[in-house]
């Protein structure tokens, strides 16, 4: 924990730096989950990037977890669904892996489900990636990355060319009603592994649902 | 304790004018994203880069001490990772564009199967560059500030996708982290670096021998009566490109330049005026030098009883002539000149 904190810490400062406004870092004492998160969320989808973005109905789609089944995106409508786009391959992602976790425990018993989308890994991969992770949670194989192409905005990193890696450590947020409030791509300078961003994004929704 | 300490280090670190200018940390200038920050510890800028050895993919090792003298671009990369694999054409333009300026391209593939890394430089890394294997991702690690993405468990993969720009002495003069934000694969700010950098360092000038770096020459007041004072210059010229050490040199070590005259009769001699010191930047430091014109001024007092006639001023010199790169042996040269005491004044 002491360790975390520090790490965390260090993630706070580097990531503040000289913007101006901190308020991540004011309590720098405290072992608040915004400690290692950047002031704002870190690579926000917008519309300039091209679609989806915020504001966006989620494309749908039928992919299949870890223990076969068949999991439909719209199927999830009446819950918060945080749509994680993982990989075991990518450091960032495995480094965001064990809070996606921690999230999924946190918000057990509300109406709030994660959903794992594991991009471009070979069968034995996925298999591996599933069993090592130890994900409470459905992780959808993507394995030709079809899913994650279709997420990808497509304006976003025009220099990568398998446009489904771009989608790699991206998160999104989706309402209750199928629709994007929150997408973020990965900030690898200002990285928010413990995903607070996506959390008060949820929080937004859950209090959302709660005053209707 | 801890906390403050950070805080410190950052404000400390030049958060408050952000006015871009040669004061401005490299991390806050302009088109320049994901540079290394003092904060997160060792190996920054100035350091020396840490010397390794690892397997050629074409065949052999290779060793970065090897390049000493050259300007090295030191990139990490992996072939799985898409950012890493959009930039290695680039990487191959930017090797052949600036190979007339004596700079390398060195690729390191970080924990890459052996097989498959050989596989892949065949099929993806041009020729232009110099690609490495570090299959353990041992370099990696010890180029890992410690700092730097505290999130990651495997140390080595914090280097991914980072380039280092080491100069011909092996000081690492940039260090860039992977700035997904503002992802450039065309290595378009490390061009601008480099152009900078290469233009600033001093060229090699061409072989001299010690003497011939500098002459001497001595000035003396044609003629000087009994009770005079008077000064001897002796200027020294540099040859372009050579420096020597001023009289007060910057490490104990260094050679100081001295002038001394032998005693004459009838002349009492007082300590030797140098010139001011002209800074000569080395990658990590600057040193105290001479170069170009230097005079040394030597003043004397002429005795009250001096007997009229011509005096012959002998004296030495002694320096120890360098470049950027490499120091010529110490010397220790004579010189002569006349000076008439007394006597016709015209």
């Amino acid at each position: 924990m002491r360790r975390l904190t520090c790490a965390g810490l260090a993630g706070a400062l580097l990531a503040v730096g000289c913007g101006g406004s901190a308020p991540a870092a004011a309590t720098p004492s405290s072992s608040s989950p915004t400690e290692s998160t950047p002031a704002e969320p870190s690579i926000a989808v917008t519309p300039e990037m091209g679609s989806p973005h915020v504001g966006d109905l989620a494309p749908d789609f039928v992919l299949r977890d870890q223990d076969d089944h068949e999991l439909k995106l719209s199927e999830l409508r009446g819950s918060v669904v945080l749509l994680a786009f993982v990989t075991s391959w990518c450091p960032f992602s495995e480094a965001e892996q064990p809070n996606l976790t921690t999230l999924s425990a946190d918000y057990s018993g509300k109406k709030v489900k994660v959903v794992a989308v594991d991009i471009k890994e070979k069968d034995d991969g996925y298999r591996k990636y599933v069993g090592r992770a130890k994900m409470p949670f459905p992780v959808l194989h993507d394995a030709d990355g079809d899913v994650a192409a279709k997420f990808t905005p497509n304006l976003a990193q025009p220099a990568i060319k398998d446009r489904s890696t771009v989608l790699v450590t991206s998160n999104l947020v989706v309402d209750p009603e199928g629709k994007i409030v929150f997408f973020t791509m990965v900030d690898t300078l200002h990285f928010d592994a413990r995903l607070v961003h996506a959390r008060r994004a949820i929080d937004r929704e859950l209090a959302r649902l709660g005053t209707k | 304790m801890r906390v403050g300490v950070l805080f410190a280090i950052v404000s400390g670190a030049g958060c408050g004018g952000a006015q871009a200018g040669p004061s401005v940390p490299v991390w806050e200038r302009p088109g320049l994203y994901g540079a290394v920050r003092p904060e997160m510890g060792p190996p920054q800028p100035g350091d020396p880069a840490r010397d390794f050895e690892l397997p050629a993919a074409a065949g052999g090792s290779f060793r970065l001490g090897s390049l000493r003298g050259s300007w090295v671009v030191l990139h990490f990369t992996a072939s799985w990772c898409p950012y890493c694999d959009a930039e290695v054409d680039h990487l191959g333009s930017l090797a052949e564009a600036y190979a007339s300026r004596n700079v390398k391209v060195v690729l390191i593939g970080v924990e890459e199967d052996a097989a498959h890394w050989s596989e892949y430089t065949k099929a993806r890394i041009p020729g232009s560059v110099l690609a490495l294997s570090d299959d353990r991702g041992d370099v990696a690690k010890t180029y890992a500030p410690p700092r730097a993405q505290p999130s990651f468990g495997d140390r080595a993969q914090v280097m991914l996708d980072s380039t280092l720009v080491v100069d011909p002495a092996g000081t690492i003069r940039l260090f860039l982290f992977p700035d997904s934000k503002h992802f450039d694969p065309t290595f378009a700010a490390v061009r601008r670096e480099l152009d900078q950098l290469t233009a600033s360092w001093p060229k090699e000038p061409r072989p001299m021998t010690p003497e011939a770096v500098v002459s001497i020459e001595v000035r003396t007041p044609p003629r000087v009566q009994p009770g005079d004072r008077g000064e001897v210059l002796v200027a020294l010229q540099i040859a372009a490109g050579y420096h020597v050490m001023s009289d007060r040199p910057t490490e104990p070590s260094y050679i100081p330049t001295r002038i001394h005259f032998d005693d004459v009769q009838d002349l009492a001699w007082k300590e030797p005026r140098y010139p001011e010191a002209t800074p000569f930047r080395l990658s990590d430091r600057s040193i105290a030098t001479f170069q170009g014109n230097a005079s040394v001024s030597v003043p004397f007092e002429v005795a009250a009883g001096a007997g009229t006639g011509e005096r012959v001023l002998a004296g030495m010199v002694r320096y120890q002539a360098c470049t950027v790169a490499s120091c010529l042996f110490p010397v220790t040269r004579r010189f002569e000149a006349t000076m008439a005491v007394g006597g016709a004044e015209r």
